[in-house]
């Protein structure tokens, strides 16, 4: 897990953001179930990983999926891109299209798990079951 | 648009790298196998359309990132 700044380089770009290639990945200080990625002169993501809110989350891709970011599934780390609407204990993960990062060779891909039943939306925090972590 | 008409069986070639094959036709439905460089993302128009509004939902400004819940155990 990424304790610093790791500078990424999205192939292709973040659907929606085809035009943007490079980002900064970070941990968010004292909140550690987050992380910024952030596009100078451009947007900032929130980003988490599966661990923290769904720990039986399950990426399936092909080994060709993964070529553009000349990535190992061992090397592979998954994150999340999260939806934070005003009240914030409603925010949302996109588990299906997460972010898988090589980080070693600061390549970045964002996936589509074609065969699987995520939607773009999952809540973080249920209301009947808060999760914790940290 | 250009507008063919293919058989199942048939293929279709886009530039030099892209080929479109007609695989099945059963009923309304067609069965399409695509070969693209792995560079070129081929989704399903829905697909690609919910997984940018989302991404589009969750871009913030640098100035203006939101307070996130601090959980702790």
């Amino acid at each position: 897990m990424t304790k610093q700044a790791v500078s990424l380089k999205m192939v292709p770009g973040l659907f929606g953001f085809e035009e943007i290639s490079e980002y900064l990945l970070e941990p968010i200080p004292d909140n550690p179930c987050f992380f910024s990625l952030l596009a100078p002169n451009g947007p900032t993501f929130i980003l988490t990983k599966p661990i923290f809110f769904f720990p039986d989350y399950l990426v399936q891709v092909k080994r060709d999926e993964l070529a553009n970011i000349a990535l190992e599934e061992k090397e592979a780390e998954v994150y999340l891109l999260v939806t934070v609407p005003k009240k914030a204990v409603e925010a949302t993960a996109n588990l299906l299209a997460p972010l898988i990062v090589n980080t070693a060779q600061g390549l970045a891909s964002q996936l589509v798990l074609h065969q699987s039943n995520y939607t773009t939306k999952h809540f973080l925090f249920p209301p009947e079951q808060q999760r914790s972590c940290g | 648009m250009l507008i063919l008409t293919r058989k199942a069986g048939q293929n279709l070639v886009i530039g030099d790298s892209i080929t479109v094959k007609i695989l099945e036709i059963k009923g309304d439905a067609v069965k399409i196998g695509i070969k693209a460089p792995k560079e070129v993302a081929v989704n399903r128009e829905e697909v690609y359309e919910a997984i940018r509004a989302a991404n589009q939902a969750a871009a913030f400004s640098h100035d203006e990132l939101p307070r996130l819940p601090l959980f702790k155990k």
